[in-house]
């Protein structure tokens, strides 16, 4: 990936893309001018129509007997056959209001489920939005028809920071719901209980689904850059705690490596793909998680 | 507690920064939002709070190191000892303590150093004090200070007395100096001698001490004593006909309070004792003794004269010498005046042949009979004929003279400048410029003399020096020519006698004749001894004098590029070199004896006695020596704020606790700095 295309992905530079449609298309199609290889290839298609050659397609898609017949180059066009039921669940408790950047948590975590709805939806999968705290706000339903991608955008446009964080509540709320195998994206900073959250992924996974879980957090969160003393206050729970940061840094910094690895061990351990964000990063590496998650299961 | 300078308090005030700092910086402890909050709940609290103890903690320091500043610029006085010394009326005292010879008789010293402690002790604090050792001049000083203690120290380390005579005035000016420093209004002098008569300054000196010093005398002493010494000896060389026979005269001085009928003089020479008289001295303070001896043996004897019988020996031995010389044998090359019956040479024979002390042998001889090589076998060359001699001869002289020998040159009616200036070019220490020939009435006289040519002292040591009567009516005038000295010079400025050297010889210029051709010299009573100790210079066996007195400075004639080793009687040894402004002087004659002195081509030595005064201890009344210096004026009294302000300083200085003050900021900037690193914000 270039440089340019780096940039393109920059939450921050993204973030400033006020239409949410936009700046979905602007972050998948900056990802796929990307890659070196498609994607799509291996995924079974139908035909659909032809069109005239132009140099630079791949010619395993030149149709021959045409040729044959008329002397003209024509490509075959097919058409996805598969419609994969998509859930996306993003988190918009309290918590992901926190950005120690332009870039709040949960700005990025819009950007990467609009671009993720947006890709979902081009890739004619049915693709449905539930955003929650500590209950569930909005819940659009998974669907792949005219109209759906602009009022999973809207929802998510609308989206406003809520109250604490309960990740049960909604992922119960989909496993009771769904009467299909899907995929289900989880968008969270996972700042709840750890067990309870694993417990309803564990749920869905049981049902068959596929998971994927893109944990966000800021890069404050991650590396504690901060040098003065402060009370530090939970944005949830408004617990504050006094701490000298050059004091705390090292103990904190364990703390918050062993909780991201242990949604990283128990997702591992329960089929369910994690991966890890910092809000300061590309939104790239999600988009691929997801792309290869897709790949390998339909 | 008080204040030197209580103005910089106001720097107390400076305590207000670090605190609103600390109060500033803790209203802005930040609160920050922070969703992982909670995984802090594990980090130890007690570090925050034990930060908190640190901000105190630092806070306190920094007021401390800013009241400690401001405290150490204000520099405090502890109170106590203030009020005390104000109330006790500071005083600024400078003790003399006499450390002449006389101070060697009996426990005078030890009397003297306890009189002084006594004074130190009854100082106060806060007192000012300094003291002087002295004798004939200053010796040893400790400038005012307020430490008693290192005056003590001072005083406990002085040296025994001298050999040196006493002299109160110079030490008492140096007091009085001391005293135009001194801090306080209340300054006095204490003087701790044994108040010799000799010691008090001439009554017509007139000097006295500054209007506010006071004397105070502190006499040391016992009422009895008893001294002998010898206070003179003189030599005198009988005529040739008792041959090597010298007489000795030798007075003998009492000057104690009780009776002393005979005492016993011993004569020593060269360590041998060799005559021994008896002296009834009977009512009298003085008597001389004559002793004859018979010396033959040519060189420098040391000889003493030693009295036996009293309590104080310092005095009692008189060192001198006695130098018994070969016959100088001097050569004149001179012609016969052709209006007169007489040589050229006569007068200059007459005036050799009357010395009895160091023997002449004049030979004279004609230019033109002149052999080169009987040159070596005379001392000195006296050439008169200087347009005479033959090139041979003439280098015949030349290596006389760079080998050693001694030459005047007397350049007469006959020479002439051109020739004379390039065939006497190497010897000469004058170049010829013109002849004069001068009336009767015009004719010069010599007013002008180097006092400190070895010629001109030895002739001062037999008198006073008067060549006013000597009329000069022909002379060369001359260009003394670099590394020469002007002995003696004429009314109009031109050069008489000029000095020189050529190689390892000497050389004398006279720019008349030494007949009567050209003035009356030859006639006049200075004519004699001139011609002696010119011609006793040449001959490099100068009679220099070899008594001196302790504390004399003793004069060395050295040629440039030499050195005169001196070694004193303890054995002392140093080394004295030429030096362009005229003699070197010898100045550490402060041991009695013998000193010898050593250079290339001459050994000799001299003596050194004590000042004869000085055994004389016969006191002043210590009332005039008061009435004499003390001042009748009195100065107006500095304003009682000025005098705190002195007293002020005073004790501060001898306090500095402002030295300890930034001492303990210094200590608690460290630990600002070091507790600073490690407190976070």
């Amino acid at each position: 990936m270039t440089q340019a295309e780096h940039t393109i992905l920059d939450p921050a530079v993204l973030a400033s893309i006020k239409d949410l449609e936009l700046r979905a298309k602007v972050a998948v199609e900056g990802f796929l001018a990307g890659l070196h290889k498609s994607p799509h290839r291996g995924f079974s298609s139908e035909f659909s129509d032809y069109r005239n050659y132009y140099p630079g397609d791949d010619i395993r898609y030149v149709d021959w007997k045409v040729y044959a017949r008329s002397g003209n180059f024509y490509i075959k066009q097919f058409e996805d056959e598969t419609n994969v039921c998509c859930y996306i669940l993003m988190d918009c408790s309290a918590s992901m209001g926190y950005g120690s950047n332009s870039v709040t948590k949960l700005e990025f975590a819009r950007t990467l489920a609009s671009a993720l709805a947006y890709f979902i939806s081009g890739q004619q999968d049915a693709v449905g939005l539930i955003t929650f705290d500590h209950k569930i706000q909005q819940h659009l339903p998974s669907r792949y028809r005219q109209g759906h991608l602009m009022r999973i955008l809207r929802a998510l446009n609308e989206t406003v920071i809520g109250a604490a964080t309960d990740i049960l509540q909604p992922v119960e709320n989909l496993v009771h719901s769904l009467n299909r195998k899907g995929l289900v994206i989880l968008i969270s900073d996972l700042l709840d209980d750890n067990e309870n959250t694993m417990k309803g992924l564990h749920q869905l996974r049981a049902k068959g689904n596929d998971v994927i879980v893109f944990h966000v957090l800021d890069d404050a969160e991650l590396t504690f850059p901060f040098q003065r003393i402060a009370d530090f206050e939970d944005s949830e729970t408004h617990e504050i705690q006094k701490a000298v940061p050059q004091r705390v840094r090292e103990t904190y910094l364990q703390e918050i490596e062993r909780f991201c690895d242990y949604y990283k061990d128990k997702c591992r351990s329960g089929g369910i793909d994690y991966c890890l964000l910092n809000t300061s990063e590309p939104l790239d590496s999600a988009l691929a998680s997801y792309l290869s998650k897709r790949a390998r299961s339909f | 507690m008080s204040f030197l300078s209580p103005w910089y308090l106001l720097g107390l005030l400076g305590i207000g920064i670090p605190l609103a700092i600390h109060l500033i910086r803790r209203q802005q402890a930040e609160r920050v939002v922070l969703p992982t909050a909670r995984f802090l709940q594990r980090a130890p609290k007690k570090l925050f709070y034990f930060q908190k103890l640190q901000q105190l903690l630092l806070l306190a320091l920094r007021i401390a190191i800013i009241a400690l500043l401001a405290f150490a610029f204000a520099r405090p006085i502890f109170s106590g000892a203030l009020s005390t010394l104000i109330e006790a009326s500071p005083q600024s005292t400078v003790i003399l303590l006499d450390t002449s010879m006389s101070m060697r008789y009996g426990d005078r010293f030890e009397q003297g150093k306890a009189a002084v402690m006594s004074e130190l002790e009854s100082l106060r604090q806060g007192d000012e004090a300094a003291i002087v050792t002295f004798a004939d001049r200053p010796e040893q000083v400790q400038l005012l200070t307020t430490d008693l203690e290192a005056l003590k120290t001072f005083v406990n380390t002085s040296p025994a007395p001298g050999y040196r005579s006493t002299h109160f005035l110079s030490a008492l000016h140096l007091a009085d100096q001391i005293l135009q420093s001194a801090h306080y209004q209340e300054k006095s002098i204490v003087l701790v001698s044994d108040y010799q008569r000799s010691a008090m300054p001439a009554q017509s000196s007139g000097w006295k001490l500054s209007p506010d010093t006071r004397l105070r005398t502190i006499k040391i002493g016992e009422a009895q004593t008893e001294n002998l010494t010898i206070t003179e000896v003189s030599t005198l060389k009988l005529s040739d006909q008792n041959q090597g026979t010298h007489r000795i005269f030798g007075r003998v001085k009492y000057s104690g309070t009780e009776a002393i009928s005979k005492v016993e003089v011993v004569l020593s020479i060269d360590g041998a004792e060799a005559v021994t008289r008896s002296v009834d001295l009977g009512n009298r303070s003085e008597a001389v003794v004559e002793i004859p001896i018979v010396l033959d043996q040519v060189g420098l004897h040391r000889c003493t004269l030693r009295v036996v019988g009293d309590r104080f020996e310092a005095d009692n031995t008189f060192y001198f010498t006695i130098r018994v010389e070969p016959p100088v044998r001097v050569l004149c090359i001179a012609g016969r005046l052709s209006s007169s019956e007489v040589d050229k040479a006569y007068w200059l024979r007459s005036a050799l042949d009357q010395h009895t002390a160091v023997p002449f042998q004049v030979d004279v001889v004609a230019p033109q009979k002149l052999v080169p090589e009987v040159l070596p076998s005379y001392a000195v060359v006296v050439l008169m004929e200087v347009a005479a001699l033959t090139e041979a001869q003439r280098n015949g002289l030349q290596s006389f003279v760079k080998g050693g020998g001694g030459l005047l040159l007397v350049p007469d009616n006959r020479a002439e400048a051109v020739s004379f200036n390039r065939d006497y070019a190497e010897l000469t220490p004058a170049l010829l410029q013109r002849k004069h020939l001068l009336s009767e009435n015009a004719a010069l006289s010599i007013t002008q003399a180097q006092r400190f040519h070895s010629i001109i002292r030895s002739l001062q040591n037999d008198g006073p020096i008067d060549f006013s009567t000597a009329r000069f009516h022909g002379y060369w005038s001359s260009e003394p020519v670099a590394g020469s000295e002007v002995v003696l010079g004429f009314e109009n400025g031109d050069a008489a006698l000029v000095a020189g050297y050529a190689g390892n010889g000497r050389v004398l210029y006279f720019a008349s004749s030494l007949d009567p051709e050209w003035n009356n010299f030859p006639r006049q009573v200075m004519y004699l001894p001139l011609i002696h100790e010119a011609i006793r210079h040449l001959a490099g066996s100068h009679i220099p004098k070899t008594v001196y007195q302790v504390g004399e400075f003793v004069p060395f004639f050295i040629a440039p590029g030499g050195a005169t080793r001196i070694i004193s009687p303890q054995g002392e040894d140093s080394l004295l070199r030429h030096t362009a402004a005229g003699p070197t002087f010898y100045q550490s004659t402060d041991q009695l004896g013998f000193y010898e002195a050593r250079s290339a081509k001459w050994s000799g030595g001299f003596a050194v006695n004590a000042v004869a005064q000085e055994s004389d201890f016969s006191a002043v009344a210590v009332d005039d020596i008061e009435a004499q210096l003390s001042s009748s004026e009195t100065s107006q009294a500095a304003p009682a704020e000025e005098q705190m302000s002195t007293v002020k300083v005073q004790l501060e200085k001898s306090q500095q606790s402002w030295w300890w003050l930034l001492l303990v900021v210094l200590v608690l900037g460290m630990c600002e700095l070091f507790l600073a690193n490690r407190t976070y914000r």
